[in-house]
This record gives structure tokens, sequence and C-alpha cells, in this order.
């Protein structure tokens, strides 16, 4: 933790974090920094508050924050909206996007992108950068005029919201369960993208993940446990290896199916 | 504001100035007649129905469950009855009648029809008296009153391509405008009708906002009756965007013969009052019918909107699918029927209707009814009232809108789901713009790709 003074701050920092859900805590008092340009794995049993935290990172309002601050390069957001959490930097690809009816792919992406540019991208521009991003993603050009996420599968819905990341360019991308529901290939070239934005943006990456074949691609710089809503450990990529052969058990904590009770 | 009955002489016109109906008389009617040299037979028509009309109570509007709606401020003294006198037309291109004419596709003023002996007995047969007929105080009314109409005659076996686009200017005081569809055997077309003040135009909008809603009180009337022959396959669309005084009332009827497709595409944008019925009569066999509906109500508009579908014969398939907007202090009514007769075995009715409310002051009753008298039958229906999705919003709001740019992009959604099933390029064209231009949205702003064009 560097909160101390004189030591650069995080541009996320989460310091001492509750969330509950509905009245039942769910986070449990957790503090961390995700900085750009850096790749962090959060890993951890189902129920233990992986997507709670992701959820409330954005701004969710059936999240309610009971104690303790977010702070985006500075500033602390815990009081604001979602579209001013995106306008600070902060992205969330979902586990499950919403379908967006009789809102084209195209669209959709361009009213978000004049949301945080405050100003209209002029059309041209705008699809040519869709046009390069959706090849980046080995996308179908039809796809630009598909209702967002209608009829969708579960591969192309992972797409579509890393095709959103790739043209909004945040400063901190967290992904939730960025590979479930996605074959072999497709998430090949989902992670390939995702690595090329982080290349090019050096934006920070929340990986949110069950299994470690998305940190193959992805490389995290450190891998962190969470379980019953607190930080249980933090280390380099090998504990994931050790979480893939071994399970949760390995580290004293609930495997799967008891966690599943709890929750 | 309801009388019951009026006598018609002058001198009660001088003892009860403020009498609602002192405008409607039977001198009125008689020169409305003379003025168009109409052949005593529609004159008599007139008279009964003003006899009618004198005779019956005037409803109070007040139907729904929890939303009860008002015509507060309909005082027929108030609107200038001698405007009926004039005799005024509906506006088709010129280019494009001549282009219909040349698919053999005839679209007639009334009066022209009339003339010819073969189109006098056809509007004579079918004109409110199948379809929509005078029964009650505001129908009887339009039988008397009715100044302007278009007799449509698409001959057997004839397919127009393309739309056949009507413009109806709502430019009178008084309006009664008809629309009178005769689909013989084999035809094919789709009808749309765009009805607007005199004085709406998208720039004044623009320039003065405010303004171009409130004009003087108007009053509009209008029947559409469609004769769907055998096999025929017809649209009509129509789409409602009349000033905000005005008090509108439309009655459409279809009869639907034998294997014939016929499909209603009504949407409600405009007015203060609405009062709007959709009939499918199904009569024929193996016939199917389409009625999709969309409104969007803002301000204090007051929408009722009744969408029937009465199935009277075996193997007839029906759907029913309507969506609307409320929002500010409007209310809005809908109330979906389908009735299934004795005789209707293997009939198939489905309808849907879904509200958004997007305000706490707007009210919305959904109402759908299914009356059943056969059980081998397929029949189904859903509706919702509700505000826009919180999760959908959320996530919207997560790629940087704020609350209300998301909102309305969900809300331009929810209409262009609508329009890419309907699929009709034109009514598109002008529903956009009105809905576009609600919403604030610059249309320019819109990518539209191949598939939802």
């Amino acid at each position: 933790m560097n909160d101390d003074g004189g030591v650069k701050m995080a541009f996320l920092e989460i310091r001492d974090l509750e969330v509950s859900v509905e009245g039942k805590k769910i986070i449990n008092g957790i503090s961390l920094d995700i900085d750009t340009n850096q790749v962090t794995a959060l890993m951890g049993p189902n129920g233990s508050g992986k997507s709670t935290l992701a959820y409330a990172l954005m701004g969710h309002p059936k999240y309610t924050i009971d104690s303790g601050k977010i702070i985006i390069n500075g500033e602390d957001i815990t009081e604001l909206g979602p579209d001013e959490r995106a306008k600070k930097g902060l992205f969330l690809s979902f586990q499950h996007p919403q379908e967006v009816p009789g809102v084209s792919v195209s669209n959709f992406i361009r009213t978000a992108l004049n949301s945080l540019r405050g100003k209209p991208v002029p059309v041209p521009e705008f699809l040519k950068l869709l046009k390069e991003k959706m090849s980046m993603l080995k996308m179908d050009p039809s796809f630009a005029s598909r209702f967002l996420n209608e009829g969708f599968s579960g591969g192309e819905k992972k797409r579509a919201e890393i095709l959103q990341l790739a043209i909004l360019e945040p400063k901190i991308a967290v992904l939730d369960e960025t590979d479930s529901g996605t074959d072999v290939d497709a998430l090949k070239v989902i992670s390939e993208g995702i690595n090329k934005v982080h290349e090019k943006t050096k934006m920070g990456i929340l990986v949110i993940t069950h299994y470690k074949r998305i940190l193959n691609y992805l490389k995290p710089d450190r891998v962190i446990i969470l379980a019953k809503g607190k930080v249980i450990m933090e280390g380099s990529h090998d504990l994931a290896d050790t979480i893939e052969t071994k399970g949760y058990k390995a580290f004293g904590i609930e495997d799967y199916e008891e966690a599943q009770v709890i929750k | 504001m309801i009388a019951k009955t009026e006598t018609i002489n002058i001198e009660q016109k001088k003892i009860e100035p403020k009498k609602t109906f002192q405008n409607i008389t039977e001198e009125l009617v008689r020169t409305i007649s003379k003025n168009r040299n109409e052949p005593k037979w529609l004159l008599d028509k007139r008279l009964s129905a003003l006899k009618l009309f004198n005779e019956l109570a005037m409803p109070d509007f007040k139907y729904g469950i929890t939303v009860k709606m008002n015509a507060i401020g309909l005082d027929y003294s108030k609107l200038d009855a001698d405007s009926l006198l004039q005799k005024k037309s509906i506006e088709i291109e010129n280019k494009k009648s001549k282009e219909y004419a040349k698919q053999g596709i005839l679209i007639l003023d009334f009066y022209e029809a009339l003339k010819q002996k073969k189109y006098e007995d056809m509007i004579k047969r079918y004109f409110m008296t199948e379809c929509v007929k005078a029964k009650d105080k505001i129908t009887a009314l339009h039988a008397a009153l009715f100044s302007r109409g278009l007799l449509i005659y698409i001959p057997k076996g004839k397919l127009i391509n393309g739309t056949v686009e009507i413009d109806f200017k709502v430019d009178n005081s008084l309006n009664f405008d008809n629309i009178l569809v005769i689909a013989e055997e084999n035809s094919k077309a789709t009808i749309v009708e765009n009805i607007f003040a005199a004085n709406s135009n998208n720039k004044d909008r623009r320039e003065n906002k405010e303004d171009s809603y409130t004009n003087s009180l108007q009053y509009r009337s209008s029947v559409i009756e469609i004769f769907a022959n055998p096999s025929s396959n017809l649209i009509f669309c129509s789409v409602q965007n009349l000033n905000r005084e005005t008090f509108n009332f439309s009655f459409k009827t279809a009869l639907i013969e034998k294997d014939a497709v016929f499909n209603w595409v009504d949407a409600c944008m405009g007015s203060k009052f609405s009062h709007a019925e959709t009939t499918s009569l199904m009569k024929g066999s193996g016939s199917k019918t389409n009625n999709w509906g969309m409104f969007l109500a803002d301000k204090e508009q007051q929408f009722g909107i009744h969408a029937n579908t009465i199935h009277f014969t075996h193997n007839t398939i029906s759907d029913m699918l309507t969506r609307g907007i409320i929002a500010d202090n409007a209310k809005t009514i809908y109330q979906g029927l389908i009735h299934i007769q004795q005789p209707a075995s293997q009939s198939n009715g489905y309808q849907r209707a879904d509200a958004i409310l997007m305000s706490d002051t707007a009210e919305a009753d959904v109402i759908p009814m299914l009356e059943i008298d056969n059980s081998d039958v397929r029949c189904t229906h859903g509706s919702t009232v509700g505000q826009i999705d919180k999760e959908k919003l959320f996530y919207l709001m997560c790629r940087g809108m704020n609350e209300k740019t998301a909102g309305k992009e969900l809300i331009r959604g929810f209409y262009e789901q609508m329009l890419a099933r309907i699929n009709i390029k034109e009514l598109t064209g002008i529903l956009r713009a009105i809905i576009y231009e609600r919403l604030g949205i610059e249309q320019e702003s819109i990518i539209y790709g191949e598939k939802n064009q």
C-alpha cells in the first residue's frame, strides 16, 4: 500500500471498502491499488465478492458503499454516478452485458464516445475507427448494424464488450469474466485485442476470472485472491497455477461448492 | 359541456349562445351537401346521421381502470362550422398519382368518384355501411358532416410497387376526413397516411418550439374503411401528428376476407386528446392480420387507444403489438381486444402491449382483453407498464452517457425495434423525424446500417 506521503499514488485506489447488496455485506474491507500499465488478476471462489467489487467500482445503484473510498487520480469518486466514473477513465467489461434492442453497435459506441469526449465525433472519423477495431477483433462488418447484444452468442457479446474497450480507451479496464462463454479461438482473438489496447494506451487492467486460461494471454503482473469479501493473498503469476492445479483449498478457503452454499 | 339533444332553430342560438352543439344544424348539413352537388342518397344519409347525433348523449371518455381521461375543453360551439362549407381536397403529389394510375391503382377524391356511376355505386355500398357505422355521438357527427375523402381502388390482381403516400393537412377548425380502400382479389399495396397540422413544419418547430404546439382549437374526425378481398395483401399505416390543441377521433376498420393478409400500423403522436380505434374484422378463413401500434405522449396529451381483432371464422391468425412512451403529465389508456367467436376454431390470437412511463406524473393503463368462445384456439396476451429498465440504464451510463442521454437512447431503440420489424421505408422516415425531434435527438447523428434502414 502506497498511501504514505512521497510515494506516487496509483491511478485507482480502493480504500477500506465495505459494500453491501440489499442489506447483505459482501465486501468486508478491501484496500487495493490499481495503476495504469499494470495487469492485476482477481481470483477467488464464487461468492467471494469479485463481481460485487466490479459493480461497486462503477457505481451500480444497488451496491451500497457502507464505508471506505474509491479514489481516481487523487479524487474521491465514491459519490459519483457511473457516467462520471466512465469519464474519469473507468471501464467495466460486463460478464453479462445487457441487450440494447433497437440500438445498433455503431450508434451505441458513437453515442458513448461522444459522451466521453464531450463533443460529437465526425461520422467518417468514427466509422474509420470502428472498422479498424472491428477488424482487429476479427468481426464481420455486418456486426456494426446489429442491435447491441440482441441475439448475440456468448462469444459475440464478449467481443462487443472488447470492441467498446478498444474504441473508448479507458485508463483502467475491469474485465469481469471476459473469458466465460467464449470458445478457445474467440478467447485468443479477444485476449490479443485486449493486449493491443493495453500496449497502445498503457491502460491498467483488473481481470476477474475463475480460470488461468485468459491469464496465459494477459500475463498479469500480480494475482490477488479474494475470499468472503477480503483480500487473502497477493502474489505473482504462480498463484494462478496453484489455483488451477490444487484449487482454492490450497489456500485454506472453501472450495467452489461450499462457497456456493454460503452465497 | 354535455348537451343531450339540441333543437335546430336559430332562435335558440340567441337564447343559449353557449350551447356546445349550436353550430351543428340541419341547415349546415344541407349546405355542405348542396355545395358538393351530392346525390340525394348521400344527403339522406347525412340527415339520418344528424338525427341519430341529436338523439345520442355525448360519451364522457372516462374509460380505463386507474387512469381517467377527460376531454376537457371540447366545445363544438367554439369551432368554426362554416369552414366545412369550403370544398378541400387531399394532397397527393401529382407525379405520384400518375405513377399510381399507371400501375392501375385508382386514387380519387370522393367527389370526383361520385361523378362516375361505377364509383358512386361503390361509395354507396361501402361508405360507412359495413366497417364503421354511425354508432355513437362521434361517428354519427362524422356521418352527418364529412367533408372530404378519398376512394382508393386496387383492381383484381394489381400489385402496387412501392408505397402509396397520402398527406392529410388538417387546416380547418372542424375536419371530417375519410379514406375508403377497396382491394380486389389478389391485389397488393402499402398505403401510408401522414396526418399533420397545417402550420407544422420542422423549420418552425426548431425555431420556435413551444409555439408550434400551442395553436388554436381544432377538431378532427377520421374514418378509414378497408375492404380486403380474398387473397389480397394490404398494409395501411397512419401517422397522426396533429397540433396540441386538436381533439382527434379516428375510427379505422378493415374487413378481411378469405386468405387475405391485412396489417395496420397506427402511430399516435400529436393532438391534445385522441380517441383512436383500430379494428380488424376477420371474416374469411385463412386470413391474417397484424395490428402494430406506437404512441408517444407528453406534456398534457391524453390518448385512448383501442385495438380490436374479431375472429369470425376458422383458421384466422392475428398478432397485435403496441409500444408507447408516456412522459410529463400525459395520460394514456390502451385497450386491446381479441374476440374469437364460436365458429373460429383453429384460430390464433396474440397480443402484447408495452408502455414506459418517463415521469412520476405520467399515467398509463394497459388493458388486454380476451373473449374466447371456442376451445380449439390458441390465444395469448402480455402487457407491461413500467419505467426504463434500470439495469440497461446502468449499462449505458457505464459507457459515459448521462442518465438523460442513456434514457433517450433506450427509448429510441424501443421504437427503432418496432420500425425494423415493420420495415416500411417511408413510414420509418416520417416517424423517425417526429420521434427524434420530440426526444431531442439530431437525426443526422444517427448511423443507419443496411439492416436498420
